[in-house]
C-alpha cells in the first residue's frame, strides 16, 4: 500500500460522505433541493434517500476495488489510481439528478410567504482587520523578494518535490518559471481570497418575516464563521507556500542548510493546523444551523422568484434579475455564485488562472 | 432594522415599503445621511418587482425624506417630511379615528391607543 493509494482513498471517502449528506444538509427546507413536508421527509423521502445512498456506496465499492486492482497489478500507472475521484464525482452527480426527479414530485405547493430585508450594512471591520491584512500580505510577498535576491546563486538543478522527511525527491532544471512558480502562486492566491471576501461581504441571505431578528442573527454568525475559516486557510496556506518557496534556497545553498528542518516542521504544523481548524469550523457551522432550526424552525428560505432560478436540482444558481454575486447554497452549507451576474465570470477566469500558472511554469522549464 | 411586506395587507406593496421606511426614520432608527439599500437589492430581498421599490423610493423622494442620486443610491435626507399642510396631515388621522369610533371604543380607550402608538413610534419599536 503506497501513501498515494491511501491519500486518494481518503479523498474518495470524503467525497462519498459529502455526496451522501448533500440532500439532507438543509433538512426538509431543501431535500434534494426541494421543499417537502415533514411527513414526506420522514416517510417516502427517507426511502428515496436510502436508495440514493445504496447506489452511491455500491459505486464507491466498485471503484475502490478497481483502483486496488490497478495499484496492485499496475503500480507504475499512478494516474490511473487518481482517476477514481473523477469517476466517483460524475457518478454521484448522475445519481443525484436521477433521485432529484423522484423527490421533485413531492414538492410542497407554494404557500404565501413573507420576507424581510435588513437595512443594516455589513461592516468590514467585523470580518477583518488592517494589521492582519498587512501581515499576511507581507508574508506572501517576502519569499518572492528573497528569491529574486538569491536567484543568481541558485544552482542549475532545483528541487520541485519533497518526500515526507522533507528531502527533495524530484528535480528540474532551473528556470524563472520553476523558481518563481510557488511564490507567484502564493501572491496570486491572496488576490483570490481577497475577491472571495469582497464578494461574501455582500452575500444575499433571504430573510423570513417571522423570527426575522433571530434568523438574521444566526445567518450573520454563519457568515462570520465562514470568513474566519477562510482567514485560517489563508494563513496556513500562505505559511506553507512561503516555507516551500524558500525551501528552494534552503536545500540547494550550503549556508542555509540549518533551515531545512525548520521548513519541514513548519509545513507539517501548518497542514495539521489547517485540517484541525477546518474541522472545528465545519462543526461550528453545523451547530449554528442546528440552533437556527431550534430558534426559528427554518434553516433556509427563498422567494419564489429565486426558487425558479436554481438548476440541476439546486446545485447551480443563475438569476440575471438578482444583483447579488454570492447567495446562500440551496444544498449544503456555505455560499455559491450567481452565474446570472457577469462578475461571476471574472471570478471564474481568475480561478482558471491558477492551473495556467503551473502549466506555464512547466512548459517553460 | 428590517423592512417587511405583507401580501395579505390591503395597502399596495410600494405603500407598505414607504410606510416602513417612514416609521424607521420617525423612530430614529434611520438617521440623516444613512444609506438605504439599492432598489435592485431590496426588490430581490423582498421578492417583489423592481418597479415597486422604485415607486416607493420616488414617493419618499417627493416627500423630501430621501434623496436618490444616480450611482450613489438612496440616502436619508431629512427627518422632516415636506408634507406639512395641516389638512393633509389631519385627513389620515381623521380616517383612522373614524374607524376607532365606529368600532365602538370609548373616548378614553381611543386616546390611550393613540398615546401608546405614538410612544412606540417615537421609541422606534414599531
Amino acid at each position: 500500500m503506497s501513501a498515494a493509494f491511501i491519500l486518494v482513498f481518503i479523498i474518495d471517502l470524503g467525497l462519498l460522505i459529502s455526496l451522501m449528506a448533500l440532500p439532507v444538509m438543509k433538512g426538509e427546507d431543501a431535500f434534494f433541493g426541494v421543499r417537502v413536508s415533514p411527513e414526506v421527509y420522514q416517510g417516502e423521502g427517507r426511502r428515496i434517500l436510502h436508495r440514493y445512498r445504496f447506489w452511491l456506496v455500491m459505486t464507491f465499492v466498485e471503484i475502490e476495488v478497481l483502483a486496488a486492482l490497478v495499484s496492485f497489478y499496475r503500480p507504475e500507472v499512478t494516474l490511473a489510481r487518481m482517476a477514481s475521484v473523477w469517476l466517483l464525482l460524475p457518478a454521484g452527480i448522475i445519481f443525484y439528478a436521477l433521485f432529484y426527479r423522484q423527490v421533485k414530485t413531492f414538492e410542497m405547493a407554494e404557500e404565501k410567504q413573507r420576507f424581510a430585508s435588513s437595512l443594516e450594512p455589513r461592516r468590514f471591520h467585523d470580518h477583518t482587520s488592517i494589521p492582519f491584512e498587512v501581515a499576511i500580505a507581507a508574508l506572501a510577498v517576502a519569499p518572492f523578494l528573497v528569491l529574486i535576491y538569491f536567484y543568481p546563486e541558485i544552482p542549475a538543478r532545483v528541487p520541485i518535490h519533497y518526500n515526507f522527511r522533507g528531502d527533495a525527491d524530484g528535480w528540474a532544471r532551473k528556470s524563472v518559471g520553476m523558481v518563481f512558480m510557488l511564490p507567484f502562486m502564493t501572491v496570486y492566491m491572496q488576490g483570490l481570497f481577497f475577491m472571495m471576501k469582497q464578494g461574501l461581504m455582500e452575500v444575499k441571505i433571504t430573510l423570513p418575516a417571522e423570527h426575522t431578528e433571530e434568523y438574521y442573527h444566526f445567518k450573520e454568525q454563519s457568515l462570520i464563521a465562514t470568513m474566519r475559516l477562510m482567514d485560517w486557510i489563508r494563513v496556513t496556506v500562505t505559511v506553507m507556500f512561503a516555507g516551500l518557496s524558500l525551501n528552494m534556497i534552503f536545500t540547494t545553498m550550503s549556508q542555509f542548510q540549518f533551515m531545512k528542518g525548520v521548513i519541514t516542521i513548519t509545513t507539517m504544523i501548518s497542514s495539521a493546523a489547517m485540517v484541525t481548524v477546518t474541522g472545528y469550523y465545519i462543526i461550528r457551522l453545523f451547530k449554528i444551523n442546528h440552533d437556527l432550526k431550534n430558534a426559528t424552525g427554518r434553516v433556509y428560505v427563498e422567494t419564489s422568484r429565486d426558487a425558479a432560478r436554481w438548476y440541476s436540482g439546486g446545485l447551480v444558481y443563475c438569476n440575471p434579475d438578482d444583483p447579488s454575486l454570492f447567495v446562500e447554497k440551496r444544498l449544503g452549507i456555505g455560499y455559491t455564485m450567481n452565474f446570472g451576474n457577469k462578475r461571476a465570470y471574472l471570478y471564474l477566469a481568475y480561478i482558471v488562472g491558477l492551473p495556467l500558472i503551473v502549466l506555464f511554469a512547466f512548459l517553460n522549464r | 432594522m428590517f423592512i417587511t411586506v405583507d401580501q395579505d395587507d390591503r395597502r399596495p406593496i410600494y405603500q407598505q415599503v414607504v410606510d416602513e421606511i417612514k416609521a424607521l426614520i420617525a423612530g430614529g432608527s434611520l438617521e440623516e445621511g444613512e444609506q438605504l439599500p439599492p432598489v435592485r437589492q431590496l426588490a430581490a430581498d423582498l421578492g417583489v418587482n423592481l418597479n415597486t421599490i422604485a415607486t416607493a423610493y420616488r414617493e419618499l423622494q417627493n416627500e423630501g425624506l430621501i434623496t436618490v442620486r444616480h450611482g450613489s443610491g438612496a440616502v436619508v435626507a431629512s427627518k422632516i417630511s415636506n408634507n406639512t399642510g395641516d389638512d393633509e396631515l389631519r385627513k389620515p388621522l381623521r380616517a383612522a379615528l373614524t374607524q376607532l369610533v365606529l368600532a365602538g371604543l370609548p373616548k378614553t380607550r381611543i386616546l390611550s391607543i393613540v398615546a401608546d402608538e405614538l410612544k412606540a413610534l417615537l421609541k422606534g419599536t414599531r
